[in-house]
């Protein structure tokens, strides 16, 4: 005779599967954006910016325990910050109170755009693209 | 009989162990944007905007911060924002202390929240408003050569209550 707990356990096991919370998705999307990440393209405002050699060098390496370090190709340097995703955004601490919007993230590309107010107080949103 | 307990109780813990998503109060997905000040009303009348008050910008973006433009000092000024029992906006905004400012909450009521429009309202005093940039930075009181009754009357002003109405639309 089975035992009444293998005979119930599927039953448990399948309504566990559909107790997932949103929260996953979070995890998931901190996970991938995890990695050495180097400047690709650069829109302001729709228009593309050419990016000099040096620019393309730069890179951002988030990595794990919510640190992260930023490298300017241009002047060569890098510099320790924290980053966090929260409310689908990305942020950067020494970019704050500027964050990202993630516009693109998969293994090997990630799109991230920010908004800001020009000295005009005019809207400009940049686009950044990455690879791995 | 115990057999449809368990079953009872696996279900009851099914159901109340899945993360559904608390309903979200709608205004907390309007609120994000790039706003303009277009009006402000006291006490009811309408005001004639200067320059500055015309140049104000709200960028607020959905992880509850935002950003506060103005022509008047063309210093940007972040804050937070959070919405609370339903309709209070709550807001971190500066409040002059002498030379310099320092973060201090500040709660509207939300008259109208849609695609386009936000329209809040704080009743608060005169002498608070000034100190605070809500939501353009207005210069200090200059007593350095008022009467002693003429800064008796200022004094009286600052400590009378006002409803002011802010309207801006999004861009």
């Amino acid at each position: 005779m089975i035992s009444p707990v293998f005979k119930f356990l599927p039953v448990f096991l399948i309504l566990m599967a559909f107790s997932g919370c949103a929260k996953e998705d979070d995890d998931t999307t901190e996970i991938q954006l995890l990695g050495l990440w180097e400047l690709d393209s650069k829109t302001v405002n729709g228009t593309s910016v050419s990016l000099s050699d040096c620019e393309k060098q730069s890179s951002i390496n988030l990595q794990e325990f919510n640190l992260c370090v930023l490298y300017d190709g241009c002047t060569e340097t890098s510099q320790n910050s924290g980053w966090s995703y929260n409310h689908e955004m990305l942020n950067i601490a020494l970019h704050l109170p500027a964050a990202y919007y993630i516009d693109e993230l998969t293994d090997q590309n990630l799109v991230i755009s920010r908004q800001d107010i020009t000295d005009q107080g005019q809207l400009e949103v940049t686009v950044l693209s990455y690879s791995k | 009989m115990n057999k449809k307990f368990s079953v009872f109780l696996i279900f009851l813990f099914a159901l109340f162990s899945s993360c559904e998503k608390e309903t979200e109060n709608p205004y907390i997905g309007l609120l994000p944007g790039f706003w303009t000040q277009t009006s402000i009303t006291i006490d009811g009348v309408n005001q004639s905007l200067t320059p500055c008050e015309l140049s104000t910008r709200l960028l607020i973006e959905q992880n509850g911060i935002y950003r506060l433009y103005s022509s008047c000092d063309e210093v940007q000024r972040p804050g937070t924002w959070l919405i609370s029992d339903d309709d209070m906006l709550d807001l971190s905004m500066d409040r002059r202390n002498g030379d310099s400012y320092y973060s201090f909450p500040v709660r509207f009521t939300i008259l109208e929240l849609s695609s386009n429009t936000l329209e809040i309202r704080i009743k608060t005093y005169v002498g608070e408003r000034k100190k605070t940039v809500m939501f353009t930075p207005l210069p200090p009181d200059d007593t350095s050569e008022m009467t002693d009754e003429e800064r008796f009357a200022l004094d009286q002003e600052n400590k009378t209550i006002q409803t002011y109405i802010y309207r801006f639309t999004k861009n």
